[in-house]
Formats: C-alpha cells, sequence, structure tokens
C-alpha cells in the first residue's frame, strides 16, 4: 500500500488541491472575459464563460496612455533598486540578530519589533522625508520603508535554523563574519532570501500611496498610479450635502469594471512571468549535507 | 536539527553588557544601517504620538497644540457602537486567526505531498493568484457569486444540496462573519503558503533520505521530519498574527458590509473611517491608533511568554 | 544627535506657517500655484494654454503672473492636500470637497480669510455677478443665505460660486419603457401619489412585466424607496453618511426620528414583507462598487422597474443634447438595444401634497477654492483681479475653460460647447488649469451653459421640486458642519441605518420606533437638535 502510487489520502488532496485552484481559475477567466468585453456587459451581471462582443478596446485605452510606458519604468527602477538593497540590509540585520551572543540581543530585537504597533503615522514620516530633501526622488518611494520588521524576523528565524557548526569551521579559517554573511549564509538560505525578494517585489509593484504622497513630477510617477488615474477618471461622486453634481464629472469618460480587469492583467502579468523564477528556489530542497563537506 | 539547541560557547560575552559590542564589532557595523534607518525613519516620527493627546492643529503644529489630556479617547470610547466594533474586531480576527491561520500551513504540507512537479508548480501558482486582486475587485465578485437573487452559491446550494430558502451571505448576521473568513482565506492562502513551502524547502533532504532507507512512511516523514521544522516558522507567524489582532482587515470588511451587518461586521477601522469621514481627525486616528496598538503590543508580548514557555521558541 | 535636529526643523517649519509672505517684485511675474481640478497632469512641453492665459493677462488686464497648475489625483485628494499643509507646502490655491472641509481648513487654521469689502474691490465684476444671481428666480433667497455660509464673523473664507446647471433636481425617477408598455402605464398613469406608486410597484413584481415567466422582478431598491421620504416632506440619508434637518414652524427637526419617517418605515416594511422590494436593497444592485456610480444595475438590467439613482444629466435624450445622450442612457441602450425607452417619471405625492427629493442649487460649498493662509494679501488681491479679468473678458474665459476653438471645442447651436478631446488630453495642454483659482467646476459667466434646457417646460413639468420652504439647502451645509457637536452624527446615522433597516425586514418591530428615537436622542440627537435651533434662532 505504502509504495502504491494511488491512496485515499492522496486522492483527497489532489481533488482539494483541484477544486481550490478550479474556483481561483474560473475567477480570473471571468475577470479575462471581462477585460475583453465592452462596458455593458459587465452592467449585465453574471459569470463570463467566454468573451462577449470581443474588443480589444480596454486594452487599447490602457496601451494607448501616453504615461504607461513611463510608469512601467519607474515601477522597474524602485521595484530592482528597493528589493536588491533592501534584501541585503535586512538579510544582514537579521543574521546578526540571529546570533544569540550578540550583545543585547533581546533589546535589539524588541527596539525592532517595537516599531510594528508604534508609528507616528504618515504626517511625521512626511516630514521626515521632506527635511532629508528627499520629495520627488526615487530614495523616497524606498527608504521610509527600507527594512520591514516584520521581513527580518522571520528571515532572523531562518538564520537561527541553520547549524551554526559551519561557521565555526570557517571562523577558525579566519574568515570574518561579514564574509561567512557572503559566502556561506546567503547561498544557504536562497528560499527565505527568494520568498522575502518575492515579497519585496510584490509590495514595490503595487505600492501607490507613498508615490502620491511623495511624489509630485509625473516623470516619476509609477505603473499603479497611472493605471489609478485610468480607472478611476469620473468613477468618483462628489455628492456633498449640498448634493450639486458636478459638472466635469458629468462630462468625464467612466471607466467601467472591464477596463479595471484589462488594468489588473496590465499590471499582474509580468509578475506573473516572474513567478516561476522565483518558485525554482523552493520547489527542490537544499541539501545542507553536501555543502557541510 | 534547526540549530535551535546549538549554542555557541561566546554566549557567555552577553553577560559581560558593552564590552561584547567591542569583541563583535564585526557584526556591529553590520547592524549599524538597521539601527540607523529605524531611529530615522520609525523612532523620530514616534514622536507624533504626542498629537493622540492634544487637540492638533496644523497652524500650531504638533508640539504647539493644545494637550487635552485623554479627551481624544473619551471622545471616542464614549459611543456604545465603538464598544461593539472592539467586539466584532476581535471576534471577526479571532475567526481569522482560528481558520485562516492553519490554511496555509494545511496547503503547504498538502503540496508538499504531490509528487508530480508540475501539477505542483501549477496549483502553487494558481493559488497565489488572488493575493493581487484587490478588494473593491473581489467585492464586486462576490456581492455577484454571493446573491441572494441570482447568485451561482445559492443556485449551487439550490440545485445541489435543496436549500430552498436562499441565503443572503453579505446581508444576513448570521452569515456575515463566516463569508468575511472564508473570502479571506480564499484570497490569501496560497501567497501565505509560499513562507511554509520555502521552510519546508529549507529542510536537509538527508534526514528524509535517511528516514526512506528506515522504512518511514509518507505521513511519517510529514510527522516526524516536515513538521517539527516547521514549529519555529509557525511560533513567529502566530505570535506576528496575533500581533494584528486588533486589525481585522479594513479593505475586506469596508467593501463587503452594508448597514444590515453593523451589527456583526462594523470593526474597529471602518468605526474610525465614517467617524472621521473627510475630516482632519488626526488626533482621534492616533489616538485609536494607539489603543489598538497598545492592545496588540500586550497580546504579543503575552504570546511569546507563552511560547517561550511551551515551545522555547519566541520573537525573543 | 541627528534626530534631534529634525525634530527641530519639524518644529521650526511648523512655526514658519504663515509668517513668510511672497516676494512681491513689480518686474518679476508672481508665481501662483494652483491644484486644480484635473483628470490628468498639465504636460509641460504640450501646454499651450497657460502661456496663452498669462499673456492676455499681461497684455489685456496688466497682471503678471506666473501660473503653475499641480495635478493632484482626485481620488486621495484630501489626504495629499492635507499632508502638505501639514508640511507646510501645499499650493497657493486649492480646494474645499466638501463642506466639512471647508470648516476643518478654516477650524485648522490653513486658509485665508479676508473682508467683503476688499473682496468687492479686487473683483467687482465677479461680485456683481454673484450678487445678481437672483437672476435665477426662486432661488434668490439661497444666493443671499449662501453669503452668509461663505462667511466666518466679519471674513470671508471663500467666494459663494456658482453653476448655472445646478438649480437641477439632483435625482431623477426614470422608469423602463417596456415594462410600462407591456403593463399598459402610459406616461401621463405614472404615480403621482404613494398609493398609485406602491400599487405600480406591486405590478412590477407580480405581473411579470419582462415577460419571461419567471418570478424574477421587484418593484424598486433603495433610490426609488427615498422618494417617499420626499412625500412625506423629508430629506434622507437612510444608508449614508447624512442626515437631514426640516423647519417645522420655525424649529428644526431631524427628519430620521420625525413621525413621518416612522409612517414611511411602515410603509416600506409592508412593502418589504409583500415581495416588492429587493432584499439586497442595503447593498449592491443600484450603485456597484467599481463602475459608474449612477448606473443603476438593478434597473438597467430589469431587475427593478423604477430607479433614482442618477439625475437628469445622465439621462440625456439625444434628440435634447445633439450628442450621444446621457452616461446613463448610453449604458441603458447598450444592454436594451438601441430602440429600448426610459420613461421620466413625477415623484409621488404625500398626504400633504409634499413630494421630491432634495435640491441642488446654483450656489454650492463644495469643490471650492480656498486659499493658503501662507500667501500675502497682495497675493490674495491679485488672484481676485486675476477672477474679474475672466469675468469681464469673454475671449480669455473661454480659452481657460474650454482652450482654443476648433482646436479644443466646438460650438453647438444652443450655446453648449463641444469638447473635441478626452479630458486628460485636454488637461494636458492645460485647459482648466486655472479655473480652480475660483473653484471646480463653477462658472465665471454663464457662457457654456445651456440655461435654456433646463428651464425646457416639457422636461421642467416632469422634475417636481422638493418644496421649498420646508428645505433648505443652506441649512443643511451650515448646520452639518458648524455644530460644535457634529462629531456625533456618524454615531446617529449608524443608529437610524441599523433600526431603519430591521426594521423594514421585519427583524424589527415597529412598535419599537419609540426606543429607537430615545436611543437617538441619548444618544447625541438631543444635543444636536438643541445646538442647531441655538445656531438657527441666532441667524
Amino acid at each position: 500500500m505504502v509504495h502504491s502510487k494511488f491512496s485515499v489520502g492522496k486522492a483527497i488532496i489532489y481533488a482539494m488541491l483541484v477544486l481550490l485552484s478550479l474556483t481561483i481559475v474560473i475567477a480570473f477567466w471571468h475577470l479575462m472575459n471581462l477585460s475583453l468585453s465592452p462596458s455593458h456587459i459587465a452592467t449585465k451581471g453574471g459569470l463570463l464563460l467566454y468573451p462577449k462582443e470581443a474588443t480589444l478596446d480596454n486594452y487599447a485605452r490602457v496601451i494607448g496612455n501616453r504615461y504607461i510606458w513611463l510608469g512601467y519604468k519607474n515601477t522597474l527602477i524602485r521595484t530592482v533598486i528597493g528589493t536588491v538593497f533592501q534584501l541585503f540590509f535586512t538579510a544582514m540585520g537579521a543574521y546578526v540578530l540571529s546570533k544569540r551572543f550578540f550583545p543585547h540581543r533581546t533589546f535589539w530585537t524588541l527596539f525592532i519589533v517595537f516599531t510594528m504597533f508604534f508609528s507616528g503615522g504618515l504626517i511625521p514620516t512626511y516630514l521626515v522625508v521632506r527635511d532629508l530633501g528627499l520629495l520627488n526622488t526615487y530614495a523616497s518611494m524606498i527608504l521610509p520603508g527600507f527594512i520591514s520588521a516584520y521581513n527580518l524576523v522571520i528571515m532572523r528565524n531562518f538564520f537561527q535554523s541553520l547549524p551554526e557548526e559551519i561557521e565555526e569551521s570557517c571562523l577558525i579559517d579566519g574568515a570574518g563574519r561579514f564574509r561567512i554573511f557572503l559566502q556561506i549564509i546567503l547561498p544557504l538560505s536562497k528560499p527565505i532570501l527568494a520568498t522575502v525578494a518575492l515579497w519585496l517585489v510584490v509590495g514595490h509593484w503595487n505600492s501607490w500611496f507613498d508615490v502620491l504622497i511623495y511624489i509630485s513630477d509625473d516623470t516619476k510617477f509609477t505603473l499603479q498610479i497611472v493605471l489609478r488615474r485610468i480607472i478611476i477618471t469620473g468613477s468618483k461622486e462628489i455628492l456633498d450635502t449640498s448634493a450639486a453634481a458636478s459638472a466635469a464629472e458629468m462630462e468625464s469618460v467612466v471607466s467601467s469594471e472591464g477596463l479595471k480587469a484589462a488594468c489588473i492583467f496590465v499590471t499582474t502579468l509580468p509578475i506573473l512571468c516572474a513567478y516561476p523564477f522565483v518558485q525554482k528556489f523552493f520547489v527542490k530542497g537544499i541539501m545542507i549535507g553536501s555543502l557541510k563537506g | 536539527m534547526n540549530g535551535q539547541g546549538v549554542y555557541s560557547p561566546r554566549r557567555k560575552s552577553n553577560l559581560h553588557g558593552f564590552a561584547g559590542y567591542r569583541k563583535h564589532y564585526e557584526l556591529v557595523l553590520m547592524f549599524l544601517p538597521v539601527v540607523v534607518y529605524f531611529v530615522i525613519f520609525k523612532y523620530i516620527p514616534m514622536a507624533g504620538i504626542v498629537i493622540a493627546f492634544k487637540d492638533y492643529k496644523i497652524k500650531y503644529g504638533m508640539f504647539g497644540s493644545e494637550w487635552v489630556g485623554l479627551a481624544n479617547f473619551t471622545k471616542a470610547f464614549a459611543t456604545p457602537t465603538f464598544a461593539r466594533s472592539v467586539t466584532n474586531t476581535l471576534t471577526i480576527s479571532g475567526l481569522k486567526l482560528l481558520f485562516g491561520f492553519p490554511a496555509p500551513i494545511i496547503l503547504a504540507l498538502m503540496l508538499n505531498e504531490v509528487s508530480h512537479v508540475r501539477f505542483k508548480k501549477t496549483v502553487q501558482t494558481i493559488t497565489y493568484l488572488p493575493h493581487f486582486l484587490s478588494w473593491v475587485v473581489l467585492a464586486g465578485m462576490f456581492q455577484q457569486l454571493l446573491s441572494p437573487n441570482n447568485g451561482a452559491v445559492n443556485a449551487v446550494l439550490r440545485d445541489v444540496f435543496g436549500v430552498q430558502k436562499s441565503i443572503y451571505f453579505l446581508g444576513d448576521n448570521h452569515y456575515f462573519r463566516g463569508t468575511l473568513v472564508v473570502t479571506d482565506i480564499w484570497k490569501n492562502v496560497g501567497w501565505s503558503s509560499i513562507l511554509y513551502l520555502a521552510t519546508i524547502s529549507g529542510i536537509d533532504q538527508a534526514l528524509y533520505e535517511a528516514a526512506t532507507v528506515d522504512g518511514a512512511t509518507r505521513w511519517q516523514c510529514t510527522r516526524y521530519i516536515t513538521i517539527p521544522s516547521l514549529v519555529s516558522t509557525i511560533v513567529i507567524m502566530l505570535i506576528l498574527n496575533v500581533g494584528s489582532i486588533m486589525d481585522a482587515g479594513f479593505d475586506q470588511v469596508f467593501n463587503l458590509y452594508n448597514s444590515a451587518v453593523y451589527k456583526t461586521g462594523d470593526i474597529i477601522d471602518t468605526y474610525v473611517y465614517r467617524y472621521g469621514m473627510g475630516d482632519m481627525k488626526y488626533s482621534l486616528a492616533t489616538a485609536v491608533g494607539l489603543f489598538k496598538n497598545v492592545i496588540a503590543f500586550i497580546l504579543v508580548v503575552g504570546t511569546n511568554l507563552i511560547t517561550r514557555r511551551i515551545s522555547g521558541e519566541g520573537i525573543w | 544627535m541627528k534626530g534631534t535636529r529634525i525634530l527641530a526643523m519639524v518644529l521650526a517649519v511648523m512655526l514658519v506657517i504663515g509668517l513668510v509672505p511672497a516676494a512681491l517684485a513689480d518686474d518679476e511675474p508672481v508665481k501662483i500655484s494652483v491644484a486644480s481640478y484635473m483628470f490628468g497632469p498639465v504636460d509641460q512641453e504640450k501646454d499651450v494654454i497657460t502661456p496663452m492665459v498669462e499673456k492676455l493677462l499681461l497684455e489685456r488686464h496688466g497682471i503678471n503672473v506666473d501660473i503653475e497648475v499641480v495635478y493632484i489625483e482626485q481620488a486621495n485628494y484630501a489626504d495629499i492636500v492635507n499632508t502638505r499643509l501639514n508640511g507646510g507646502n501645499a499650493p497657493d490655491v486649492f480646494l474645499a470637497q466638501s463642506a466639512t472641509m471647508l470648516n476643518t481648513y478654516y477650524d485648522q487654521g490653513v486658509i485665508k480669510t479676508w473682508s467683503v469689502d476688499f473682496f468687492r474691490e479686487n473683483a467687482p465684476a465677479v461680485y456683481e455677478f454673484i450678487t445678481g444671481g437672483a437672476a435665477y428666480g426662486d432661488l434668490a433667497g439661497d444666493v443671499e443665505a449662501w453669503w452668509k455660509a461663505a462667511m466666518k464673523g466679519d471674513e470671508m473664507i471663500v467666494i459663494p460660486s456658482f453653476k448655472p446647471d445646478g438649480s437641477m433636481p439632483y435625482k431623477t425617477m426614470i422608469y423602463r419603457g417596456d415594462w410600462l408598455e407591456k403593463l399598459g402605464v402610459t406616461e401621463d398613469q405614472l404615480p403621482k401619489t404613494v398609493d398609485e406608486f406602491v400599487a405600480l410597484m406591486r405590478r412590477f413584481t407580480n405581473e411579470d412585466p419582462d415577460g419571461n415567466n419567471k418570478a424574477d422582478t421587484y418593484g424598486c431598491s433603495i433610490t426609488a424607496m427615498k422618494a417617499l421620504f420626499g412625500a412625506y416632506g423629508l430629506g434622507t440619508g437612510f444608508t449614508g453618511s447624512t442626515s437631514y434637518w426640516v423647519n417645522r414652524d420655525g424649529v428644526l427637526v431631524n427628519s430620521d426620528v420625525t413621525p413621518e419617517a416612522r409612517e414611511v418605515i411602515g410603509i416600506l416594511a409592508q412593502m418589504y414583507a409583500d415581495g416588492l422590494i429587493d432584499p439586497e436593497f442595503v447593498a449592491g444592485k443600484e450603485s456597484v462598487e467599481g463602475s459608474y456610480w449612477a448606473i443603476s444595475h438593478g434597473m438597467v438590467t430589469g431587475l427593478y422597474g423604477v430607479s433614482a439613482n442618477a439625475s437628469i444629466d445622465h439621462y440625456r435624450l439625444k434628440e435634447v443634447m445633439g450628442d450621444d445622450g446621457g452616461r446613463c442612457a448610453q449604458e441603458y441602450w447598450a444592454v436594451n438595444g438601441e430602440d429600448s425607452t426610459f420613461v421620466y417619471g413625477p415623484w409621488p405625492a404625500g398626504p400633504n401634497g409634499d413630494y421630491g427629493w432634495m435640491v441642488g442649487t446654483p450656489v454650492a460649498v463644495s469643490e471650492s477654492a480656498v486659499y493658503n493662509a501662507q500667501m500675502s494679501d497682495e497675493k490674495l488681491a491679485l488672484i481676485f483681479k486675476i477672477l474679474d479679468a475672466f469675468a469681464t473678458d469673454d475671449e480669455l474665459y473661454m480659452l481657460a475653460f474650454a482652450g482654443i476653438e476648433g482646436v479644443h471645442y466646438e460650438k453647438n447651436e444652443n450655446g453648449t460647447i463641444k469638447r473635441l478631446m478626452g479630458n486628460e488630453d485636454l488637461n494636458a495642454v492645460g485647459v482648466w488649469g486655472c479655473r480652480s483659482l475660483y473653484g471646480a467646476d463653477r462658472a465665471f459667466s454663464t457662457l457654456g451653459y445651456d440655461l435654456a434646457f433646463y428651464k425646457d417646460v416639457s422636461i421642467a413639468n416632469r422634475l417636481n421640486w422638493f418644496k421649498k420652504d420646508q428645505y433648505n439647502s443652506y441649512i443643511q451645509d451650515a448646520v452639518t458642519v458648524t455644530l460644535p457637536s457634529n462629531d456625533l452624527f456618524a454615531e446617529l446615522n449608524t443608529i437610524r441605518d441599523e433600526a431603519w433597516v430591521a426594521m423594514i425586514r421585519g427583524e424589527k418591530s415597529l412598535d419599537e420606533w419609540d426606543d429607537y428615537v430615545q436611543t437617538w436622542l441619548d444618544a447625541g440627537g438631543q444635543t444636536l437638535t438643541d445646538e442647531a435651533n441655538e445656531w438657527y434662532a441666532g441667524n
């Protein structure tokens, strides 16, 4: 039984995985069809199993926006630079805190964890960014959230699980901690590095609020900002107590669910394409034993 | 096997306090950027918390505004709705913790059992997709799917399970919280499982090989190798999740709730949103935020204490 | 320590707010930054309009300015502006998006105030235009009232601004033409009383108006339900963030706790029990999140027979407008076919002959321009002079508002303008950039508006206005924003919405009305009512 390919347990596992995947595939299939349909199809409601009155208008409007490529470029810049530096410094800090002999380790851990709970909020952070002269720079999209306490704690936890003996032998060979970190720890930690890198990439890719607040130069607007502009135009209701609808708003070109769906695919597609490369790092397990020798 | 039990002889230096910094100057240098960052971007702005105790006016600034003691707190807490929103927040978060927290672990373990590499990769890729959909988009979809009028879910319940009366999942106090929990799991289970999958792939493969040679079954491998290796990650994640217990998910609730389900669905964040709508209520928002975080912090410290006792694991 | 320095800087900058007047040299153009109501940023390379406006201002009016149009995304406008106000780097001119926001800005001390004389001196033509607003007939009373609302004590905080088409009723009853035809209801037979309305809703539900032999239709959803409040002389913010005050013999009473409101809830509860109201009325099928708010998905797709979600502008006919029709009309035709019809209906009247919905007014507080407290009086005077130039110079006005004729717009026969580019493209070349010196979407003159359309008898007959002596938007604005305890509204509206939904759905009996009223009064309703009347008596 044990070695046979089929078992009831496995069948249940496969069935559940298929079911979960199916609900997600249907949802995305629906959105895909929506993005290929004119606006009134969305108004009709219901699940779309194939595109009705198929049109590429929604995609044409997204791709046709003059800021879209600039947006891609800026997003790419912040994502690449941000991820590389943040990953490196987070890992380095996490490595230090993973050392039980680091002086006042508990204090320093709390020093970092504390910031997950207490923050001054948006305004004081804005003032700091402004006083450092970072307004309207790429740095303002990266520095305020440079190291996440959450990521640091999780990485530290992973480093702690690596056997200390690996380092001991290197120390005897005269290697410094920094070199051990670079040459031994980082290569052994590919799964967690890939995971945190993925979080950072997605975080940068999707973030927009910091750009709204810190950036007013339209040549530095990111993809999400451009897409928001395409979607939001006209979808806002100005309903004050005085109840006068705005004529500008009446005139405005109005977005549809189809346009929104098209935007989802335009943004997420690059990430979807990148995912298999990340996946590679943790589908197959590592062999610590082989590295030790 | 996860190195927790390995204590370096150098641990002693910890007792000598500051002398340790000179000894480990290389580690100190590596840690310095982190400290500098946290001081500048986290601790300096923390001065802004003072406005929770002030009647903040832009023209007077943070430090020039008038002190009002706990007035901002009493103002927010005085209403009956606020007390209810705290209860609702804790209930919804509690349910999410109870059901939503184990879900990605189970998914990761299930995926680990799958031997077809392509199937495994495909399922993994698919399940992490919903993370990329915003709640605004999902709310539109769920409203259609869960509609008592012509929603697909009610149609299945009627035609397959013979439930005659349609259920208004999003407008009925009996079902609303359950709907929140299930939709939240659906959206996040795949994404959250990535960390566990990464941890599993960090397990030394030699352990499995040795176990298999000794005749262990798949289940035994899972029970005695995989799960124990995940414990420290699970503990850390549990503590971090407890830390967000005062956040029941503003985006989700805000987009799905309506006045019919305020009773079970109105959380602290939606309450504050309605309270301060379109207004510059910085002091109030800071006060409520502080209240939430003090509670969350106490809970995290408590959980950390308990998990340390039980499993020897903790964040600090 | 580095931290202390930043703290000191933070402190210093915050204190400095309001103390730095811009230097006004004679030869140098004065820089004025305006955060306009825009759909996209101005493209510095393509901006043709702003330089032309600046040139005309200099040559014809002797005003030497350098106008910088700042783009701020509309959806998060207040967040961004408020953050910059905190940082002391907000634009010179920005918009107060609502009456509440306006009051908050004043309260926070971040906007400029000035005297009426100062305004009249620097912008005589605008002053004349606003005061002459009495030309809009029965709205003269509102104009006078609005002058009061624009002031704090003897100082003005905002310019009373005009919106010539704002005199339109905000919401309109729109019936499905095919359903009416199927049931044999002609336009003349559309419900004019509450009883007739309920009867038609019953027929919509029970007589298979869509002819598919399925019981899958309802009479209406939330917006048309609200027509009943108007019929009983009430305004209502049901399932929303507002609440309305009505004047009963010189005393302000909140609509939400009147005996008439109880009657309405009673009628609605009966309708709900009879299945005439969509069980999902609390959410969903009228204004669907993510798509255009004014489209009633339920009405357009044939779930309900009537909706009052949109204004008549949304349902303009092609014949009337000469373009593609209103936004919702387009959607209606796309879903139901080119030949499908909809019918504007009258508001059903109640026992006292009241009817309708809240009325928009040509003067409004929302989206009005406010001026950064940091600017000097000289700069403010200059801005007022620019406004006056706009009001007197039609060519300049049209340039700023609509662009270049033939390139950016064409004139329709009825005097309205037809834009030749999308909004975002128009913004990119600078159209609309300067307009927000005055307020988003406010006019300096009636140029470009087809006033005849709004006064067209055949349409006006179907648009029955809420009785003006009962309801006054000025009172509404003022009461909502100026009462000391206005924070309590959020709690009260929550109490109201919960109680009403429960009563309509039969989860609570109507006998519990008095308990609800008591809860409402205890939770701050009494305080607010006292404050409202105190304020009312003092004005």
